[in-house]
Order: C-alpha cells, then sequence, then structure tokens
C-alpha cells in the first residue's frame, strides 16, 4: 500500500464516520432536545420556586386560622348551655371568622380537619360542644359530600372524620365501607364502626369477605380498649370463619378479654390448617388454660411445625405441672439446642423436678449442657 | 465496508442503542414512582404510628447494631437508639472485635456483666468472646456481645443468631435514627396479608451540617461543603425515584446496609449474610429473593419513602473514591453470584428486570461511559469528530442530568421537605447543575477502579474515617 492508498483510505473512514455519525445523533436533533430539556429545567424550577410560595403563604394562613379557632374552640369547651354556645358563635368576631373561612371549599376541609383533631383530643362536655358546633357550621354537608367522593384517600379520610366527630347518624353508611373493595376505605370504615359502638360495631366481621391484617387488628383492638365489655355472643361464629383473618382476631378477643367459654372452640382451632391460626390459637388456650390444657398441648406437639413445638415449650414454662415432666425431659434430647434450652427451662420452672434432675441426666461438661445450666441457675436466681 | 467502518458502526450503535435505553429507563422510573409516592402520602395521613410504639400486642423486633473501633462515640449512639420509640424491642450491640476501648466503655457506662448464654448457631460465624447485660433494669433491653473480628456481615449473622424475635433490624451503630423510624419499618410487616413481607427499607439522608444533640437530630440543614451537599441530592434521586419506581415494580434489589428490618426466618433459611462480599446488604437482598423464588412463596420487599435514618456521607474525595470503590466491587460480586437469574425467566421481575437492569445500567454504566467519554476526546483529538459535535453531545447529556436532578429536587420539595429555606432549594439546585462536572466524573472514576480492584481480587473495605456529628466551624 503506497502514500496515495493510505490517504484515501484515511479519508474514506472519515468520510463514513461522519456520514454515520450524523445519520445516527444529528448535531441539530441534539441541538433540539438540549434546547427542550432547558426549556423543562426552567419550567420545574419556576414550579419549585412557586410551590415554596404557595405552601409558605398556605401555613402562614393555616398558623393564623388555627389561632383564631382554638381561641373559639376554648370559648365553646367551657360553655354549659345552648344559649351560651349561641352567644359565644354570635359574637361579632366569630362570625366573621366562620363566614370567611366558610367561603372556599379548602378552607372548609381546613376546618373539618381541625374540628375533628379536636374532637380526637377531648370527651365530655367539650366533646358535645364541638359537635354543636360542627352542626351550627353546616360542615356536615361538606364531610358527606367527601364521603361519596370517588377517590378513595377522600373518602377515606371522610370516614375517619365522621368517627372523630361522633356523627352516629352516619353508620350505618359507614357500615355500607366495611367490606369496600379498597382496603384504605374499608379499614378506616371498619375502626370508625368500632369507635362509634364499640363490640356492637364488630359486626361487619359477620359479612366481611377480606382478609384483616396484623395491623388492623391492633387498631381494632386499641379502640376496643375504649369501650365497657359488651356482647360476646358472636365469638363463637367468628372462631368458624372461613374468614382466617376473622378467625385469628377472634381469638385474640378471646386471649385479651379472657372468655373462658370459648376454650372448646379454641382448642378445635390448635389443629386448624393455617399455622398462623394455630399459632394464635396455642398462645389464646394459654391464657385461658385450665387443667387439661398442657395435656392438650402435649398432644398437638407432635404434628406441629417446629416454630409451634418451641412456642409450647415456652408456654410450659407458666402453665407446665408435673405432669409434663416426662415429655418435657424427652425433649432434652431434642437435636436443636434451643428447644434443649426451652425445655429445660420448663422443667426448672414446672412442678418439682428442677435443675438437679436435668443435671443428673445430662453431662455439665460438654456443649450445650455446659452454657445452659449455668445459664438456668443464673436466670433461676435472677 | 472495511473492517474499521464496521467498527465504528458497532461502536456508535452500540453506544447510541444504550443510551436511548438508560435515557429512557431513567424517564420511566421518573414516571413510574410519582404514582407510588402519591399513593404512600396518602395512605401515611391516615396511619397512627403510635399504636405501634406503645401496644403490648406490637411484635418484639432485635435491633442488630455491629460496632468496630466506636468508642468515641459508642455511649451517646446507644442512649440514642435506647431512646427511639418502640416498646416491644431488644437491642444487641455486637462489639466486632475492637482494638480500642468500646467494650470497656460499654460495661462501664451500662453497669454490664458477662453471663452464660445459649448461642444456636444457625449461620457459621467466628467465636462469640461473651454476652453482656446491665445489672440495671432500666437498661434491660440492652444486650452486648463481644466476639472476634469478623466484619461487619459476620457481626450481624451473630446477632441474627442470639436474636430470638421474628422480626430483626439491623443498622450501623452510629446512624442518627428518627423517633418513629422502627414504627414506620415495622408496618409493612403486618399490613400485608397475601404477600409475606420479607425485609423493609427505607430513606437515608445526609445528616452533615445538621444539628445533633445527645444522638437525636435536632434540626436539618443542607450540609455546607459541596462534596455532602451533592451527595445529599444523589440520595434524594436515588430514594425518592429510583427506589420507591423499583417498590413499585417490587423488583428492589437492595435494602441500605445502615437501616433496614428482615423477616429473621427467612434471614436464616437464605444463609444469613454473606462474609465473602463486601456488598452483603445488596447480596442478602437477592439471596432472599431468590430463595423465596426457588420455594415458591409469593412475597414482597417493602421500601419507605420517608426519611427515616441519617448518616454522616464522606466529606473528602479519598474517602468516597473508596466507599464507591467497594460499592461497585459489592454489586460486582453480587452479580457473579447470582448469575443464574440473568434473563431466567423463573425469577420473573428479579431475573428478568431487577438483574439486567444492574447488570447493564448500574455495572457496565460508568465503564461504557468511561470508554464513551474517552473515546469521543479521542475522536475528536484525531480529527474524526468536530469538536463543535463533542460539546453538543455533552451538552445534550449535560442538560438531561440536570433535568433529571431537578426533577428530583421537585419531588423532594412537594413531598417530605426537608430542607425548608429556600435557599437551600436553590443552593440544591445550584449543585445539581454542578454535579455533572465536578461530582460525576469522580464517581465514574471511582466505579472503574472498583472494577479493576474486583479483577485483582481485592476484598478490602477500605479504612471509613468519620468525622462525627460535631458542629462543623
Amino acid at each position: 500500500m503506497n502514500v496515495a492508498d493510505i490517504i484515501l483510505l484515511k479519508a474514506n473512514v472519515y468520510n463514513a464516520f461522519y456520514n454515520l455519525l450524523d445519520a445516527l445523533i444529528p448535531q441539530s436533533f441534539l441541538v433540539d432536545a438540549a434546547i427542550f430539556f432547558s426549556v423543562v429545567i426552567v419550567t420545574v424550577i419556576l414550579v419549585i420556586l412557586s410551590y415554596l410560595f404557595w405552601r409558605s403563604r398556605r401555613n402562614q394562613r393555616k398558623i393564623s386560622f388555627q389561632t383564631q379557632f382554638n381561641d373559639l374552640i376554648s370559648e365553646i369547651a367551657v360553655c354549659e348551655s345552648e344559649e351560651e354556645l349561641n352567644e359565644v358563635l354570635s359574637l361579632p368576631l366569630y362570625q366573621k371568622i366562620l363566614q370567611y373561612y366558610q367561603r372556599s371549599r379548602v378552607d372548609r376541609n381546613f376546618m373539618i380537619e381541625e374540628l375533628a383533631e379536636t374532637c380526637k383530643k377531648f370527651s365530655g362536655n367539650t366533646m358535645t360542644n364541638l359537635h354543636w358546633l360542627f352542626q351550627k357550621t353546616d360542615l356536615k354537608k361538606e364531610l358527606l359530600h367527601h364521603l361519596n367522593d370517588k377517590r378513595w384517600y377522600i373518602k377515606a379520610k371522610a370516614v375517619q372524620q365522621l368517627a372523630y366527630l361522633q356523627q352516629k347518624d352516619q353508620i350505618p353508611n359507614i357500615f355500607r365501607l366495611a367490606n369496600h373493595n379498597n382496603d384504605l376505605v374499608r379499614m378506616e370504615a371498619q375502626v370508625a364502626t368500632v369507635k362509634l359502638i364499640g363490640f356492637e360495631g364488630l359486626r361487619f366481621l359477620n359479612v366481611i369477605g377480606y382478609p384483616i391484617s396484623e395491623w388492623q387488628q391492633l387498631r381494632l383492638i386499641q379502640e376496643l380498649s375504649g369501650h365497657s365489655i359488651e356482647k360476646f355472643d358472636n365469638i363463637g361464629n367468628w372462631l368458624k370463619s372461613k374468614n382466617d383473618g376473622v378467625v385469628e382476631f377472634a381469638l385474640r378477643l378471646v386471649e385479651i378479654y379472657q372468655r373462658y367459654e370459648f376454650y372448646n372452640a379454641v382448642e378445635q382451632c390448635l389443629s386448624h390448617s393455617s399455622v398462623s391460626i394455630c399459632r394464635q390459637a396455642v398462645v389464646t388456650i394459654s391464657k385461658i388454660s385450665n387443667e387439661r390444657t398442657a395435656g392438650i398441648l402435649v398432644s398437638y406437639y407432635e404434628n406441629s411445625p417446629s416454630s409451634i413445638q418451641l412456642l409450647i415449650l415456652k408456654i410450659f414454662q407458666i402453665i407446665g405441672t408435673e405432669n409434663e415432666a416426662s415429655f418435657l425431659l424427652s425433649q432434652l434430647n431434642h437435636a436443636d439446642d434451643s428447644f434443649k434450652l426451652e425445655a429445660a427451662k420448663a422443667l426448672q420452672k414446672s412442678g418439682n423436678t428442677g435443675i438437679g434432675k436435668i443435671e443428673e441426666l445430662v453431662d455439665n461438661t460438654i456443649p450445650p449442657w455446659d452454657i445452659i445450666l449455668p445459664q438456668l441457675k443464673m436466670e433461676g436466681s435472677v | 465496508m472495511n473492517i474499521v467502518q464496521i467498527l465504528f458502526e458497532f461502536f456508535f450503535y452500540g453506544f447510541f442503542i444504550y443510551s436511548v435505553l438508560l435515557l429512557l429507563f431513567y424517564l420511566f422510573i421518573a414516571a413510574y414512582s410519582i404514582g407510588e409516592m402519591k399513593n404512600y402520602l396518602h395512605k401515611s395521613s391516615f396511619t397512627d404510628y403510635s399504636l405501634l410504639a406503645s401496644s403490648e400486642y406490637a411484635p418484639a423486633i432485635s435491633i442488630l447494631a455491629p460496632a468496630y473501633n466506636e468508642g468515641a462515640n459508642i455511649i451517646e449512639n446507644v442512649r440514642s437508639l435506647l431512646a427511639v420509640h418502640y416498646n416491644n424491642m431488644e437491642l444487641m450491640v455486637i462489639n466486632d472485635g475492637s482494638k480500642d476501648d468500646t467494650l470497656e466503655k460499654l460495661i462501664d457506662a451500662y453497669d454490664l456483666i458477662k453471663i452464660p448464654y445459649l448461642i444456636n448457631e444457625k449461620i457459621k460465624t467466628k467465636s462469640v468472646r461473651g454476652i453482656y447485660k446491665s445489672k440495671n433494669s432500666l437498661h434491660h433491653k440492652l444486650m452486648v456481645i463481644d466476639k472476634e473480628n469478623g466484619g461487619k456481615a459476620d457481626a450481624l449473622n451473630v446477632g441474627i443468631n442470639i436474636s430470638e424475635n421474628k422480626y430483626i433490624v439491623c443498622i450501623d451503630v452510629d446512624c442518627i435514627l428518627e423517633q418513629d423510624a422502627l414504627l414506620k419499618l415495622i408496618k409493612p410487616f403486618l399490613e400485608e396479608t397475601s404477600l409475606r413481607v420479607i425485609a423493609t427499607g427505607g430513606v437515608i439522608r445526609i445528616a452533615n451540617s445538621c444539628e445533633i444533640s445527645n444522638g437525636k437530630l435536632i434540626r436539618v440543614h443542607l450540609p455546607k461543603k459541596f462534596l455532602p451537599r451533592v451527595q445529599a441530592l444523589e440520595y434524594i434521586r436515588a430514594f425518592l425515584l429510583g427506589r420507591m419506581a423499583w417498590s413499585r415494580l417490587n423488583g428492589l434489589l437492595i435494602i441500605s446496609g445502615a437501616f433496614g428490618a428482615f423477616d429473621r426466618d427467612i434471614v436464616i433459611k437464605a444463609g444469613g449474610y454473606n462474609t465473602n462480599t463486601v456488598g452483603e446488604d445488596m447480596e442478602l437482598i437477592v439471596r432472599m429473593r431468590r430463595y423465596m423464588h426457588e420455594k415458591d412463596i409469593p412475597y414482597k420487599v417493602a421500601y419507605i419513602p420517608d426519611p427515616l435514618c441519617w448518616t454522616e456521607a464522606p466529606a473528602s474525595y479519598k474517602i468516597l473514591g473508596r466507599q464507591r470503590n467497594r460499592w461497585t466491587r459489592g454489586t460486582i460480586e453480587t452479580l457473579q453470584i447470582h448469575k443464574k437469574m440473568f434473563f431466567n425467566r423463573r425469577f420473573k421481575i428479579l431475573g428478568m428486570l431487577s438483574y439486567p437492569y444492574w447488570f447493564f445500567f448500574e455495572f457496565l454504566a460508568p465503564i461504557i461511559e468511561f470508554t464513551g467519554f474517552v473515546s469521543f476526546l479521542v475522536f475528536a483529538a484525531l480529527g474524526l469528530m468536530d469538536w463543535g459535535h463533542v460539546a453538543i453531545l455533552f451538552g445534550f447529556i449535560f442538560s438531561f442530568g440536570f433535568l433529571y436532578s431537578v426533577f428530583a429536587i421537585m419531588m423532594e420539595v412537594t413531598t417530605y421537605n426537608q430542607y425548608k429555606k429556600r435557599s437551600e432549594i436553590l443552593k440544591l439546585i445550584l449543585t445539581a447543575f454542578m454535579e455533572p462536572a465536578l461530582f460525576h466524573p469522580f464517581v465514574v472514576w471511582s466505579a472503574v477502579r472498583g472494577n479493576i480492584d474486583f479483577l485483582r481480587k481485592k476484598k478490602t473495605w477500605g479504612e471509613m474515617t468519620r468525622q462525627g456529628f460535631t458542629p462543623e466551624k
């Protein structure tokens, strides 16, 4: 190849290269795209700055509203008759405030939110007076409008606020939502019915077609704690429900409220196909235990998953008796050291077997007994 | 067509297709994260997390905090962790063979005594030298474990073996937690009914320049120094856009090692943390997910976009370089260990989308970017491209990168808005403008070095010196 060929080849390569590059990513396209991105960047920055400005104004307005509204609430809270309430509300200052804030939907929502949040914190006469204020301000119409909104978060919020505001006349509407296909709406409606009518509100468990999460169970339990104990008639049916969440929740109710009358139904749940129900049934039956319980748990032990077996050994540390000694001694030979430890603890804590018997049976110089025995002694001395 | 032309075509077409795909993915992630974020914020507005803090029926959890040479701040760090809102919890501080006085300080401060305690070693670890509990019932939630040095993963495995609770929370001992961090992290485990939640993670934020007192975050400020500030922006982008979108797809491959909660049972079944990788946090999630797929159990890795944990970001290029080098090696090691999942339909979204994404756009991206950058400069120097074309190309890439950052800032402002002052937001926008020139090339270079170190079979973490949360002068 002579010099002329090399120059020609190089020129060809450069040519091809330029053509390819221009065909693939033409300069004009890159410039247009960069300009487009720059315009979007400027727009986004303007949106950010406008948002910051709007939010700062909104916060100022909110603070100002809260201050004025808190003054009104503190006056309303101490009123003892409807005349007094009317008197306070007719004061020009408050009339002006209420008229001002009722002009826009955003402000009405502000008021609903503030009233609901305040109601959450109070009870008794203050609460009654706040309900009166809620009726007087005609905000209920707005809230019911929210209840019928198609957006789930508006609907769910409305349910929550109606419950905080103790709107018992809305129970049928709220109850209808307790089996709603949106989980948030459904959960708020379930909690709201319990908040409004206590144990009676749990009747949604008879019809619910959706699972009840552990989180929701905790919420319902907390809500129930504020109500006096009433009827437990339905628990028997719930324990037989096809909905696993309902069964688990019913077991929890039996545990918390110590409903001994459901002992047999709980026992049946020990052989339920769901492991989490079996686990809860073991816990529940231990809380309503009688002289039969330890024996029942021993009989279920063999066919239970290992996590439940370990739980049963832990429960024997509380409810175990001398009758389970031979069963517990057999567990000292379990392949898993955790089982050995829990069985030894149960033996130490229940009956007369004590640590002496264990020491006779095991070699305390080899693992795991060289650790387990000192651990038992230390825990026993605490 | 000669061989040189073919090579050029291959290079350009490959580079072009890759870049287009990468840009499209970024656009998709940004758009896809919006819906999930809106949904979460609406949902969160109903939630009363305090229910979990005090309920006796809340699940018991174990916080595992490995400590290595943390003597300087360990007492304050432990105090901070013990003060977190969650009643039903135990705190396990695992002293990983510290060479300083970490253990002695803990013994003195918390009145600890060594106790006999059976450890059921479900995961093989280095030996445990002793377990300590406090004589003072006020500190009954605290347990200190002293063990031979074996690295963070080994220390966490010891904690997993000792813990008996259903859920474990792994945390860097020097992190500052929001008071309600545990409540938010545990909730997803309790609310899911059809899928088993195997892990949850939250947003990690940069604590440099923030006001911190007695281990608590008092006031948030944007970092004053450029390097931590640009990392604050990087974290916003990664956590608010990237992970949010992956969470919506149920395709998350990583829960930050600084703060994450796990289903202990699944962790043990999957084999615990891998002690042979420097990316043990990502590797564990991938292995847990792989386990769930192999056992055909429906599951989910949940993600909480709330800022839950604040950590100190490297303030020098040297330390940052080490960190990014390690992250790169960790990614490569994880992808290598689980290469079976690459475009494997059996692993569904994990095999068909998450793994390939990480392979092409996390592992390969710095290599391709570096190669492309150098090549364009060389082509221009050789006269194969004119400098104007190179400048326009870089301008295009710069404007897209800037736009993506500004969009992330908008998401931050309209959602959590941690930086209250308008001047801080403007500073953040300015940082986004400077990032492509002053930060991004360094990150790419550190990743390239990570690849080289991986080929050299380097396994060390590299020392991560921290300045501590003291007021900056």
